[in-house]
């Protein structure tokens, strides 16, 4: 992975490094890579993939509107303003 | 071996917090330790299980302050079924390592503070070990149970995937997190996992399934997964093998086929699913908060997140990384193809009998002997504990013998849903096994 990939995925994941733990960091995922990388060369074309361990039954609900909510549950722990999260601008 | 959980109906609850207190001083079990009366029998919790009116932090600043307003699905039924929750365990952040460093005040093995505990579920192996008839309610994503009960000397039991709901868990991974206990009683351990077992409207990945207790007499050991073990610890493993063997099973060797891809395969769909599951914590809602709203959307979300420790964050990048468009055909899907296939090679094996082998390859080591190794090398330690973990099979580790006074523990997995025969086999060898620890708390 290049300088410049790393800086872009930094960036998409949303993680700030300072200059030390970005050096740390950038040496530890090429080495995880490597690692990683010893799936590349076998086949596994015929095999299903396994989203889980084991077989999650489809669960369907009735197609009603409830609102178990309560307004003070909701905003249990976060920071609010009336009936609003108090969050950053988009 | 019948042991009785630890109950204060009136009184002494006072003096046993003011004990459980001094050792925690020490060891680091707790995160927090609710000094209100209690009545019933009392259990921990993993610090990543909410818990109505407790902090839950998963040992994350990012998570500092936060006390849920709500009990997860596994505490419900506990506290209506007479449990009392004393207390929330360390554990590595998020459930992000497996010897237990990876928390800001690490807790310390009970048999020699010097030594590792293992992690993630660090604290509630050490709270096993030190209270009396104790059981805590710890969570296994890659063997963050076994790995912490082996190096602890207690026992730990991760149910099949789904068979516990994880509704108000702090998810690591969803395909791979399962809440499970440690004991070191099988009588206890029974009683909490059949009052916790069952489906769950508020979790679509619970089943509702009859749990078996088909015991077979077979144990298979897997040759190619003992290659990496320490050749001291095969030893030993080879005086348990003889000692089941004089009690009636018979042992088989075989192989498996793409097991040496299994680590790799499991941190690379934990580390995607992580990255997903950590998004939540952008600085407003939950524990730790960014009070400057000046900021942009994504320089308040990047402020958050410096909250993160170091292997958050290593897991944080290159999740993303696996889960981008060019790159998921190349890690994310075969890594999910491996899984699949291990699940078929076991499967066929579990059939016919148990999986034995150690739980961890290494004796327990000091704490100043791995906590700078690389996380590559961390990672293989997990040689033994993924497999089961990837594949969502009940194993559970339980200690056989001990070197130098620190306990050393094997790993017994069966198939998918027959859990109770996990705890037969415990039931048989505790007829026979003196667990040791240093004096209990009570």
């Amino acid at each position: 992975m290049e300088k410049y990939e790393f800086e872009r995925l930094l960036n998409s994941a949303r993680i700030e490094l300072d200059e030390v733990e970005s050096a740390s960091i950038e040496k530890d995922i090429k080495d995880i890579l490597v690692f990683f990388d010893k799936l590349k060369n076998i086949s596994l074309d015929d095999e299903e993939l396994a989203f889980h361990p084991v077989e999650i039954p489809e669960k369907l609900r009735e197609d009603n509107t409830e609102n178990k909510n309560k307004i003070e549950d909701v905003f249990y722990n976060a920071e609010n303003y009336r009936f609003y999260f108090l969050g950053p601008k988009i | 071996m019948t042991s009785s959980f630890l109950s204060f109906e009136d009184k002494g609850y006072k003096d046993f917090i003011s004990r459980l207190k001094q050792e925690n001083e020490k060891l680091n079990a707790f995160n927090f330790i609710d000094e209100n009366d209690k009545s019933g029998k009392i259990i921990s919790v993993k610090d990543n299980i909410c818990v109505k009116g407790m902090p839950a932090t998963a040992s994350s600043k990012i998570l500092q302050g936060y006390i849920p307003g709500f009990n997860a699905t596994v505490i419900e039924r506990l506290e209506k079924a007479g449990f009392s929750v004393i207390g929330k365990t360390n554990m590595d952040e998020f459930g992000f390592g497996s010897f237990g460093l990876n928390s800001e005040h690490y807790a310390r093995n009970p048999f020699n503070e010097e030594y590792i505990t293992g992690g993630s579920s660090s604290g509630s192996a050490v709270a096993t070990a030190l209270i009396k008839g104790h059981v805590s309610i710890a969570e296994s994503t890659g063997g963050s149970i076994s790995a912490p009960a082996s190096f602890c000397g207690v026992v730990g039991l991760t149910p099949t995937y789904g068979v516990i709901s994880r509704y108000g868990l702090i998810d690591y991974a969803s395909s791979l997190d399962k809440i499970g206990f440690m004991g070191k009683s099988v009588d206890n351990i029974r009683e909490v996992m059949e009052k916790t077992i069952g489906g769950d409207p508020k979790d679509t990945t619970s089943l509702s399934v009859t749990i078996s207790n088909k015991k077979p007499n077979k144990l298979y050991v897997i040759d190619n997964l003992m290659t990496g073990v320490n050749e001291v610890i095969k030893d030993r493993f080879e005086d348990l093998l003889a000692k089941l063997s004089a009690k009636g099973y018979k042992i088989e060797h075989t192989k498996i086929d793409y097991l040496e891809y299994s680590v790799p395969a499991y941190y690379i769909i934990s580390m995607s699913e992580a990255s997903t599951n950590l998004a939540k914590y952008q600085g407003f809602k939950y524990g730790f908060k960014v009070k400057d709203f000046s900021l942009n959307y994504n320089e308040f979300f990047m402020s958050a997140r410096k909250q993160f420790g170091k292997e958050a964050k290593r897991r944080v990048i290159l999740g993303t990384f696996i889960r981008s468009k060019s790159i998921t055909q190349r890690y994310y899907e075969k890594a999910l193809a491996i899984r699949h296939a291990l699940i078929a090679r076991m499967d066929k094996i579990l059939k016919e009998g148990f999986i034995i082998m150690p739980s961890m390859p290494i004796f327990t080591p000091k704490i100043s002997e791995v906590k700078d190794i690389s996380p590559v090398e961390a990672y293989s330690m997990d040689m033994l504990t993924v497999p089961p973990n990837l594949c969502g099979f009940p194993h559970m580790s339980f200690p056989y013998f001990y070197e130098k006074g620190m306990p050393i523990g094997a790993q017994i997995i069966t198939n998918h849903f027959n859990d109770y025969s996990l705890l037969d086999f415990l039931s048989e060898w505790e007829s026979d096994f003196k667990y040791k620890f240093k004096e209990e708390i009570s």
